[in-house]
C-alpha cells in the first residue's frame, strides 16, 4: 500500500464498516468463483470475456483473469477476418485506457495494452504515441509510460522509411518535457538514450555541435535550480563520457577547465551548494586521472566542506579523501 | 530521539493478517498471498519469532498453489508465475522444508522462461514480458534448489549488462531509467553469477547514497518521496557493495521506526500512513542490515535470514 493514510476509527465505526463490505464481498466471491468454474469448462464467449470485464474492473491486479481474458480473445479470433480482430482489439484497448487512468502503475494493464499491439494485425502506433503522451502529462515521471513509449517509438522508427524520424521526435519531445521542469530526471535520462543513436546513425549531425547545445541547456538548468541532482547527473554524463563524441585528451581538458570555471562562478554565488562543491571536487579529481597530474589541492576543501554541509554521506567524502591522500 | 520499536506488536500484527476474511481488502489482495507469506515469515524469523505462524499448515499451503509444470501460483487456483514460484521456494527453504518439491520440476519451469536469445526471463509462459527482476528470481530459485548451472547464466548476465546506464544503475529493460529496486535485482544477481566486476562500483553508490533525502528516508529514483521499502532496495545494494557506512543508519533507523503503527504492530511506507506486510518486511530487513534492534542478520543478496543461507554455493561479497 502506498500513501495511504492511516485512520483511526471506533469500535462502531469498524463495524459499520464490515457490514458494508460484507455484501461485497460475498459479491466479489461469487464472481471470482463463477469466472473460475467457466475457465475450467472452456468458455470462450462473449459472456465470458463480459465477466472478466466486470472482475478486472473490481480488482485490475487479479493476473490470472487477464490471462483467461486474452484465452478467450484469442479464441473468438480463430473465427474473425483481420479488420474485425483490429476492431475488437481498438475497443479492448479503450476498456484499458480507462482502468489505466484509474490504475496508472498497474503491471498487468500495461503488459496486456503490449500484447494487444502485438497481437493486432494493424496496430495503430501514433494513437498509442498520443495515449502515452497524455499519461505522462498526468505523471511525468512514470516509467511504465515511458517505458511503453520507448516500445512505441521504437516500432514506429523500425516501420518508418526516412530514418531516425521517430528519434528525432522523441528528441524534441524530450526537450518540450525539460523545458516544462528542469528536474525531470525520466527525461533527461531518455536523452542519453537517444543521443548516441542520433549520432550514430545520422551522418548530416554534427556531435561536437550538439555537445555544445547540450552543455549550453543543461547549464540553463544548473544556474536554475543548482540543488537539483537530475541535471548534475546528466551534466556528468556530458562532461565525462565518451557517448556522444570521443573527445580528444586535449579536447576533454579544455572541456573540463570551461565547466570548471563555469560551476565555480556558481559557487561563488552559492557559496554552500553542495552540488557545486561536489561537481568540482569530482571534475578536478577527473582531470588530473586524465592528464596525470597531482590533484588540486582543492579537491581537499572541498570534500572537507561536504562532510559539514552533507553529513547523510560523511563516509562517502571521508573514503574519496582517504583515496586520494588529501 | 527515535521511537521504541515495538517488536511484540508486528509479530502479533503478522499473525493478525489471515484472520482478516471479513474485510474486503483481503480478499482482494489474494493475488499477493504467496509474497505475503514470505514477506510475513521471513519477518517473523528475522525477529526470532519463525513459529508464530503454523508451519505444517504453510507448507500445505504453499504445495496446494503448485502447477503440473512446477511454477506456482499466488493462491490456489490463480496461475503460475515466477514472482510466486520465488516466494515458495523462499518459504520451503526457511522452513527446512525443499524435500517437499520435486526440484527438478521447479528448475525446469524457471528454465522454460529464459529467452535463449538474448538471455532475459519473463514473468510467465502466458503473455508477461521480459524484465531484471526476473533474471534475479531465476537465480535465486535456482540457486536455492541448487540447480543453478541448467540456466545459461553468462547470456542473463550479458542482458543485464545491456540495461546499465550512464548513471551506473540498471532498468527492467534495455534502455529503462536506474530505479533502486531495478538495481537491487540487478547488483543481486551479479553476486550470485560472482559477476560484481562489471558493476560500476563508486558510480552506482554515489547514486544510491544519493537516495537518503533530508527526512532520513531513502527514494528510488531523484527527486520521488522517501519510502520505508527503499529501506532494503537501496540498502541491500550498497551492503553487496561494501558501502553500507555511505549513508546515516541512524537516521534512516529512525525514519523507519516513525513509520511503525505503534498500537496495532506493522510498518507503513512512511509516517501517518495505513502499515502492510511488505513495509514491514522491508523495514524489519533494512533495521537488521543496519545493526539495530537485536534482530537476526538477514542476507542482502536472497533477502533471507542469514542462518539459511550460510551455506549457499552461490554468493559474492
Amino acid at each position: 500500500m502506498h500513501s495511504v493514510k492511516r485512520v483511526r476509527t471506533t469500535a462502531e465505526a469498524q463495524a459499520a464498516k464490515k457490514r458494508k463490505e460484507a455484501s461485497k464481498i460475498i459479491e466479489y466471491n461469487a464472481l471470482v468463483e463463477r469466472v473460475g468454474g467457466s475457465r475450467k469448462n472452456e468458455e470462450y464467449s462473449s459472456t465470458a470475456l463480459q465477466l472478466t470485464t466486470t472482475l478486472l474492473k473490481m480488482n485490475p491486479e487479479f493476473y490470472t483473469i487477464w490471462n483467461y481474458r486474452r484465452e478467450i480473445l484469442l479464441h473468438i479470433f480463430q473465427s474473425l477476418p483481420p479488420a474485425e480482430i483490429t476492431a475488437r482489439l481498438d475497443s479492448e484497448l479503450d476498456f484499458l485506457f480507462s482502468r489505466l487512468r484509474e490504475f496508472p502503475k498497474c503491471y498487468w494493464i500495461w503488459n496486456h495494452r503490449r500484447w494487444c499491439l502485438n497481437t493486432s494485425p494493424a496496430p495503430d502506433y501514433a494513437r498509442e504515441l498520443k495515449l502515452v503522451t497524455m499519461m505522462l502529462e498526468r505523471d511525468a515521471r512514470n516509467f511504465h509510460g515511458w517505458q511503453y513509449r520507448r516500445g512505441i517509438v521504437a516500432c514506429l522508427e523500425s516501420r518508418d522509411d526516412e530514418k531516425m524520424k521517430w528519434d528525432r521526435s522523441e528528441f524534441e519531445y524530450t526537450t518540450a518535457k525539460i523545458n516544462n521542469d528542469f528536474s525531470n530526471f525520466s527525461a533527461w535520462h531518455n536523452r542519453t538514450k537517444l543521443i548516441p543513436r542520433l549520432v550514430k546513425e545520422d551522418p548530416e549531425l554534427d556531435a561536437r555541435e550538439l555537445l555544445k547545445k547540450e552543455i549550453y541547456l543543461i547549464t540553463q538548468a544548473i544556474y536554475t535550480d543548482p540543488d537539483d541532482q537530475s541535471v548534475w547527473l546528466y551534466h556528468r554524463w556530458l562532461v565525462t563520457s565518451s557517448d556522444i563524441v570521443a573527445l580528444s585528451i586535449a579536447e576533454r581538458t579544455a572541456l573540463l577547465h570551461q565547466e570548471i570555471t563555469s560551476i565555480s562562478e556558481l559557487l561563488a554565488v552559492e557559496p554552500d551548494s553542495k552540488w557545486c562543491l561536489h561537481s568540482l571536487a569530482f571534475y578536478k579529481n577527473f582531470l588530473a586521472d586524465l592528464t596525470g597530474q597531482e590533484i588540486d589541492k582543492s579537491v581537499g576543501e572541498y570534500l572537507e566542506k561536504l562532510e559539514t554541509i552533507d553529513p547523510m554521506r560523511r563516509k562517502r567524502y571521508q573514503d574519496w579523501r582517504a583515496r586520494i591522500s588529501l | 530521539m527515535a521511537p521504541k520499536f515495538v517488536r511484540d506488536k508486528h509479530i502479533q500484527y503478522i499473525q493478525s493478517l489471515d484472520k482478516k476474511q471479513d474485510e474486503l481488502e483481503y480478499w482482494l489482495s489474494e493475488h499477493l498471498r504467496m509474497n505475503g507469506v514470505y514477506w510475513g515469515l521471513t519477518a517473523l524469523d528475522l525477529m526470532g519469532a519463525r513459529d508464530a505462524l503454523p508451519r505444517d499448515k504453510m507448507i500445505e499451503y504453499v504445495k496446494s498453489c503448485q502447477h503440473a509444470n512446477g511454477g506456482f501460483g499466488a493462491n490456489p487456483g490463480h496461475d503460475e508465475h515466477i514472482l510466486y514460484t520465488l516466494s515458495a521456494i523462499q518459504i520451503l527453504f526457511i522452513q527446512g522444508a525443499m524435500d517437499e518439491v520435486d526440484a527438478d520440476l521447479v528448475a525446469k519451469y524457471v528454465c522454460s522462461l529464459q529467452n535463449p536469445q538474448n538471455g532475459a526471463v519473463r514473468g510467465d509462459l502466458y503473455a508477461d514480458s521480459e524484465d531484471t527482476r526476473f533474471v534475479y528470481i531465476a537465480f535465486q530459485i535456482l540457486a536455492l534448489l541448487d540447480r543453478l548451472p541448467q540456466f545459461d547464466v553468462d547470456k542473463a548476465v550479458e542482458y543485464i549488462d545491456s540495461c546499465k546506464n550512464y548513471d551506473g544503475g540498471y532498468g527492467m529493460v534495455p534502455g529503462a531509467e536506474s530505479h533502486a529496486g531495478q538495481i537491487f535485482v540487478c547488483v543481486a544477481a551479479l553476486a550470485i553469477a560472482d559477476r560484481l566486476d562489471l558493476v560500476d562500483r563508486d558510480l552506482l553508490s554515489w547514486w544510491l547514497c544519493e537516495r537518503q533525502v533530508p527526512s532520513g528516508g531513502l527514494n528510488g529514483r531523484p527527486e520521488k518521496l522517501p519510502d520505508v521499502c527503499y529501506s532494503w532496495w537501496v540498502l541491500s545494494a550498497l551492503a553487496v557493495l561494501q558501502r553500507l557506512d555511505w549513508i546515516d543508519g541512524d537516521r534512516l533507523r529512525e525514519f523507519i521506526l516513525e513509520a511503525q503503527d505503534d498500537e496495532l504492530g506493522g510498518i507503513a511506507d512512511r509516517k501517518g500512513d495505513a502499515v502492510d506486510v511488505f513495509h514491514t518486511l522491508f523495514g524489519i530487513a533494512g533495521l537488521s542490515l543496519l545493526g539495530y534492534e537485536d534482530l537476526e542478520p538477514v542476507d542482502p543478496i536472497y533477502c533471507l535470514p542469514a542462518r539459511v543461507t550460510k551455506d549457499l554455493k552461490y554468493r559474492r561479497r
